[in-house]
């Protein structure tokens, strides 16, 4: 059966029910790998194949939902022995009745960054294997199922189509709120996995088909592709002390033929079904046909990750703050691979209100692929808002694509063939939306209509390379008034021709109109207003700024997307209620201020009233005196209150975290290459397979604010990565944690390996499963109780 | 032999954050708060409590004594005296995994990166919250046994005296719990959703029950700073050697 051409006729598929459930009813011990029956007893395996076909499925997918090396790793066999079984039994089974094979490829068992510790590419290799022994051992088509993580899914349809060439069919599972365990939501599901080119999508196991028939109900708008539905037998209760389920397999099949209403055609079973549920449902769809009516043409224009979709149905807002350009403070964070600065460039965007994330990390001096791939997975650990990745170098457009949770846009192609040509065979694999800058090999026409008809050509091209024509936005690029002002007004022009004569939508970078002239945020605010007015989707602009969101909320009100200027008023209302008790705060701050010094502020871990006692100060002295004579000394005391149990944790941290607003403040008034209050600098890590990070966060913010600077590896850290960056900062004092028992020898190794490179720096550790005896015996130099005796140790070796 | 699975109804929507529990995770000894720090801890359980969707999954097994283990249905071996101990009274035992999902992980993540007070805050508040789910669990399961005339014994963890860590894939394999609850274990065997627990409970008759939850059983006991102080950390009710 060509599996492909049979999803196009759009007749029905039948697939098969549990395998599970079969061989646990044939004697499965409980906790035993299913896999390994393949081996062991490929008779029952094969029985059950052939029930199923008796039964009327068309496909039956192989036993090798957990032959992945992970999971097998506790048995004697390897991925190939157990797949090239599975396979060749379920192509024996098949053979009298012409049927189909599926490799089945079920989740890793192990969750992936960045909640977990697996890694995206460690993921990807351990699909591929399974993919590549599928493919070899015969199987008809690739069916990736139960997952519960896009991000797993993502990577296991990676590798299926990297490796193979067989149609793929990809369900995940979905809780009754509509979200998978990790937070996945339908939209995100389909936009996701259409993009990336599954042949058909959908949802199986956790519930009942009565429960999914409302998950795939919101499924419809979404996706184009053929749907798959194989749900449980129903919900599971007790009876006895047996696990049944609440409908008989009469009901499920009766349940299972209401999906042809929703043009569902590819019909199954989950856990709990047997043949008998199978022959229902054959039974119950017999002569019927599917309804395509609730079927959608195209898929709506939209960009998403893993749980937020943004429809782009109304002007959503591109923020554009994560780009080094011009920002002396980004180049630096960015040349320290500093990324707690990059997410809060983030995060301070997320909360003005931006809909989408401009994620742009060129810098000459760095890798630009490995910057990406680093920023885009800290970001998604971080903000759930989708990204845009800003890249004109391919390498790194493609690292963040490929390690991007969700669909994002690629930013940007223009009208060049050569740039076409290398760059949206990319968005077409990773099912983006790209974004087209109307310019090419001459430059930016003067006109509209010659601005126009680049975009014509970028679309063209899209469609050719089979992009849908409502995943291109473009930008119809906006020229500098004060050096181009006959310009201006043809921008807008084009946006407008654009919008109308191709039905695209558009993108703009704002804030360059007013580059050279005063008052920048009036214009920015006209112009954006003007654009929005001719069509203009998606404006690139800072969201910090409050008058361009504004402007967008008001325009939301005008364009009628705004139902009932409810959001307008909640707005503007809060607005204006925040701006009264503000300055209010100020004006009792400003009485109380002159009282206080610097130091009570701290204590009180008080940070915006640190950071203005900081200001004043600098009118008066210089940046390292302050350090000195006032940051210092209160710290000390902080750190004696909290030694002697006057203060607790919370107190201490917020202490901290005060005093590094007056940090902030000092190293803002100072050359961007004046070091001198910066010692160090001390690289922090919780080692391999640990994630448990808050000791070693807490530690990082306490010693930050004694002047040194902090090279933070993260958690998960790899051995290498220590090592490396040890000898790239030519660090002298190293601090590692670790919370677990089972993460101690992953910091052994850290250490080991830090010596046998030979750095020459003393180490530090810390961590609730430690001990001073036990910190020797590893080889550290120290062992810190906590933040205040890390804060000793770095004074001892740093000074 | 066959797990037989257990559906205890649990009410978890009305389960508030135990704020003294919060503040004694975060090392709180009677220190004078300012009303700010007042607001922050409210403003951290509150939010834990919004993000939280505390599931579980509890089946009952057989199990037999062997040397210096036992033996949980077919597969799962728990080694050390201290397990033995726990289920010496019992030839059925019920495993149990909770946690408050991933919601509650992504909050505390995005708190690191905005202010490390509150993402301390919040972790507290979230292990406390964990906690009285596997409480509520617990006595749900109990009531449920209680009807019948049998009992349960307390919970029981891996990484609990001298039962050693390295059993919990066997456990959440068992259970199933990625696929029933969406928890899984890492090759550090670290839970995740790290807000999570398992457990093990012997089913006993009443008047066998009697508390393990002393500071004996526990690893940490060198080291803990509750006992330094002469508290306890709320695993075990009172101090003792």
């Amino acid at each position: 059966m060509d599996i492909r051409s049979r999803l196009q006729s759009k007749r029905l598929l039948r697939l098969d029910g549990g395998m599970g459930t079969m061989l646990q009813a044939s004697g499965l011990a409980l906790g035993q790998n299913p896999e390994t029956l393949n081996i062991l007893h490929p008779e029952v395996v094969k029985g059950i194949h052939s029930a199923y076909f008796e039964a009327g499925s068309e496909v039956v997918y192989a036993n090798t939902f957990g032959a992945n090396a992970h999971k097998l790793s506790r048995t004697p066999y390897t991925v190939e022995e157990v797949i090239t079984a599975g396979v060749k039994i379920a192509r024996e089974a098949a053979a009298p009745y012409d049927g189909a094979v599926g490799l089945d490829i079920g989740p890793l068992g192990e969750l992936l960054e960045p909640m977990g510790t697996l890694s995206f590419e460690q993921a990807y290799e351990l699909f591929a294997q399974q993919v590549r022994a599928g493919m070899k051992a015969g199987a008809d088509l690739i069916a990736i199922e139960t997952m519960t993580d896009l991000y797993e899914a993502k990577a296991a349809l990676l590798a299926a189509k990297e490796n193979s060439d067989l149609p793929v069919f990809v369900t995940m599972s979905f809780e009754q709120d509509g979200r998978t365990f990790t937070g996945c939501s339908v939209s995100a599901m389909a936009l996701t996995l259409q993009g990336l080119g599954a042949d058909a999508i959908g949802i199986n196991c956790s519930l009942g088909p009565v429960q999914i028939y409302e998950i795939a109900k919101q499924l419809l708008p979404w996706t184009t592709l053929p749907l798959i539905v194989k749900p449980n037998a129903g919900l599971p209760v007790v009876q006895d002390g047996k696990t049944v389920y609440d409908i008989t397999p009469e009901q499920f099949g009766e349940e299972m033929a209401r999906f042809l209403e929703l043009g569902v055609t590819v019909l199954g079973g989950c856990c709990g079904t047997t043949p008998q549920s199978i022959r229902s449902l054959c039974r119950n769809v017999e002569g019927k046909t599917p309804d395509f009516s609730k079927r959608v043409q195209s898929v709506p224009a939209a960009v998403c990750s893993n749980t937020v979709t943004v429809p782009i149905d109304r002007v959503r807002v591109i923020g554009e703050r994560i780009n080094p350009t011009g920002k002396k403070l980004f180049k630096k964070a960015l040349a320290n691979g500093d990324m707690d600065y990059i997410v809060k460039q983030g995060i301070d965007q997320a909360e003005a209100g931006a809909d989408i994330l401009d994620v742009n990390v060129g810098l000459p001096s760095i890798d630009e692929a490995q910057m990406m791939a680093r920023t885009v997975k800290t970001l998604q650990s971080v903000i759930n808002l989708p990204l845009q990745i800003d890249s004109s170098d391919p390498k790194a457009a493609e690292a963040g694509l490929r390690c991007y949770n969700g669909k994002p846009i690629l930013n940007s192609v223009n009208g060049e063939d050569k740039v076409l040509d290398r760059l949206l065979p990319l968005v077409k694999k990773y099912g983006c939306a790209v974004v087209g800058l109307t310019l090419d090999e001459n430059g930016i026409p003067r006109t509209a209509q010659e601005r126009f008809r680049i975009a014509e050509k970028i679309k063209n091209r899209a469609m050719a390379y089979g992009i849908a024509p409502q995943d291109v936005y473009i930008d119809c690029l906006t020229l500098t008034a004060s050096a181009e002002q006959d310009l201006a007004m043809e921008t807008v022009k084009a946006v407008r021709l654009v919008k109308e004569q191709l039905g695209l939508k558009t993108v703009l970078g704002v804030s360059n109109i007013s580059f050279g002239l005063p008052a920048r945020e009036k214009l920015n605010q006209v112009f954006l207003t003007a654009a929005m007015a001719a069509g203009l989707d998606l404006p690139i602009i800072n969201p910090n700024v409050l008058s361009m969101m504004d402007a967008v909320a008001a325009f939301h009100v005008l364009s009628g997307a705004d139902v009932g200027s409810g959001e307008y008023i909640a707005r503007f209302s809060q607005q204006s209620a925040q701006g009264s008790t503000a300055s209010g705060a100020v004006a009792a701050d400003a009485v109380t201020m002159q009282e206080k010094e610097i130091g009570y502020y701290i204590l009180k871990g008080l940070r915006e009233e640190t950071r203005q006692s900081c200001r004043r100060l600098l009118e008066q002295k210089q940046g390292l005196e302050i350090v000195n004579a006032d940051l210092i000394p209160a710290l000390d005391q902080v750190g004696k209150l909290y030694e002697t149990g006057k203060i607790f944790l919370p107190q201490l941290i917020a202490a901290a975290e005060a005093a590094k607003m007056a940090f902030e403040e000092i190293r803002a008034s100072m050359p961007a290459n004046d070091t001198s209050t910066e010692k160090g600098p001390i690289v922090l890590a919780t080692v391999k397979g640990d994630i448990h990070d808050i000791g070693k966060n807490i530690v990082k913010v306490v010693l930050e604010n004694y002047g040194y600077r902090i090279i933070d590896l993260g958690r998960d850290v790899a051995v290498e990565a220590v090592v490396q960056a040890v000898q790239k900062y030519q660090v002298r004092l190293v601090g590692l944690s670790a919370l677990m028992t089972t993460t101690l020898p992953s910091m052994e190794q850290t250490i080991r390996a830090l010596r046998e490179s030979g750095c020459d720096c003393k180490i530090w550790v810390g961590g609730a499963v430690l001990t001073p005896e036990y910190a020797k015996e590893i080889g550290a130099d120290f062992y810190a109780k906590d933040a205040q005796q890390s804060v000793s140790i770095a004074r001892e070796i740093l000074g | 032999m066959q797990a037989i699975p257990l559906y205890p109804h649990v009410e978890f929507s009305g389960i508030k954050v135990n704020r003294q529990e919060m503040l004694r995770y975060l090392g709180y000894r009677g220190q004078q708060m300012e009303p700010d720090l007042v607001q922050s801890l409210e403003r951290c359980a509150a939010l834990v409590e919004a993000a939280a969707a505390p599931r579980f999954v509890a089946a009952e097994y057989p199990c037999v004594p062997q040397a210096d283990a036992v033996q949980v249905a077919q597969t799962l071996l728990l080694p050390g005296i201290d397990i033995q101990m726990h289920l010496e009274h019992s030839e059925r035992c019920v495993l149990m995994a909770a946690t408050l999902g991933y919601e509650v992980e992504r909050v505390i993540q995005y708190h690191k990166a905005c202010s490390m007070t509150e993402a301390v805050m919040l972790d507290a508040a979230a292990t406390a919250l964990i906690e009285q789910v596997c409480d509520a669990l617990e006595e749900q399961m109990r009531l449920y046994y209680q009807a019948s005339g049998w009992d349960l014994t307390d919970r029981f963890s891996c990484g609990y005296g001298d039962l050693p860590i390295e059993v919990q894939p066997g456990i959440t394999g068992l259970l199933q719990s990625a696929k029933t609850i969406g928890l899984t274990c890492s090759s550090s065997l670290i839970l995740i959703p790290r807000k999570s627990v398992t457990a093990i409970l012997g089913v006993i008759r009443p008047g066998q029950r009697r508390s393990i939850r002393g500071c004996q059983n526990c690893k940490n006991k060198q080291n803990c700073t509750f006992r330094k102080d002469g508290i306890t950390c709320g695993h075990s009710q009172q101090i003792t050697e």
